[in-house]
């Protein structure tokens, strides 16, 4: 289906025509909702969630400055109102051990995710994606699947330009050990990979 | 050239999708809620109405002031039909039906409170059609 410009619809809205609203909620949704669904980790809780986050976008859409751009300011909406929804309870995380991170680089993977066809790729990368914290998840999804720049991300997460800077290069670096851990575990069935804690091969 | 890899390997995964029905839920209690506000903001009775009680209240004042309601001096031992005088070019034909009633004595309080209970029906009937009007067609 194709958009329009976010500024049409907004324009349009504050006219008075709340229908215009139906598109911004379809060009959106599967982002909020997948914002959702990482920090929550329940579908059910993340689609009630969503749809909270849009009529708390349309309840305060008179504040929406259009200094940045109408995503950056809903996924902002979403990730605080699913990072509250959260607080009171500690998800359960995966932690590497720092120094089998900081060795990695994408020179690791690349010769074996070649290998791989498209499907298993795909798998591949699901898989890594899901252990990894929300926060870190997100950062990765918003700059690689949405094209969020550093700046935008940092609006979204709150975090300051140079910690995301500095989030990304680990995120990615903890991204190629685990998608290694994935390739050597699924493909080649010799190594450890117990509990959810990963050891890169000796 | 390397992050580029990743990147093309992260757009092929699928990214989750709410259910069918996700936009039309929203649109459903976007709706609701500006309704409400309309409703909110908005003044209970529309200047037709507004209009409506003040022609009523003009007509009261000048029958007030402008009637003879010396028939009402014996307020508290009661009114005769037969004594009211309505005015003769606009309800003549109700003199015809007061005459069935000339042996009626009736309680000027009852016609008070009569006259009371009537006008707040009236007013009640008229709120709630003017609620249910703006309230609850969606």
């Amino acid at each position: 289906m194709e958009f329009r410009k976010d500024n049409y619809y907004i324009d349009r809205l504050l006219k008075g025509d709340n229908n215009a609203y139906a598109s911004l909620v379809n060009k959106h949704k599967n982002l909020v909702f997948t914002i959702a669904v990482k920090i929550l980790k329940n579908r059910e809780d993340a689609e009630e969630l969503a749809q909270d986050v849009f009529i708390k976008a349309f309840e305060v859409l008179n504040t929406f400055k259009k200094e940045s751009k109408f995503s950056t300011w809903l996924y902002r909406i979403a990730f605080n109102m699913a990072v509250s929804k959260t607080r009171k309870k500690k998800l359960p995380t995966v932690n590497l051990e720092t120094e089998i991170i900081e060795n990695f680089s994408i020179d690791d993977i690349v010769p074996d995710m070649q290998e791989l066809s498209n499907e298993e790729q795909k798998n591949c990368i699901e898989k890594a994606l899901k252990v990894l914290p929300y926060e870190e998840n997100i950062i990765i999804t918003l700059f690689y699947y949405d094209d969020k720049s550093i700046e935008e991300i940092s609006e979204i997460t709150s975090l300051t330009v140079s910690n995301v800077k500095v989030k990304l290069h680990r995120i990615r670096k903890k991204l190629y050990s685990i998608i290694h851990q994935i390739i050597i575990k699924e493909f080649n069935n010799n190594i450890v990979y117990e509990n959810s804690v990963l050891h890169r091969p000796v | 050239m390397k992050d580029l890899l990743l990147r093309k390997i992260i757009r092929k995964i699928d990214i989750e999708k709410p259910s069918v029905d996700f936009t039309d839920n929203i649109m459903k209690k976007i709706d609701q809620e500006t309704i409400v506000e309309s409703v909110e903001s908005k003044s209970i009775l529309s200047l037709k109405y507004w209009i409506l009680i003040a022609a009523g209240f003009v007509l009261v004042v000048s029958l007030l002031f402008g009637y003879d309601w010396s028939f009402i001096k014996n307020i508290f031992t009661g009114i005769k039909i037969e004594t009211i005088n309505f005015p003769s070019l606009i309800l003549e034909s109700l003199n015809y039906v007061k005459s069935l009633f000339s042996g009626v004595e009736i309680s000027s309080i009852t016609v008070i409170v009569v006259l009371s209970v009537v006008m707040l029906i009236l007013v009640d009937r008229l709120l709630k059609r003017s609620f249910r009007t703006n309230l609850f067609i969606i």
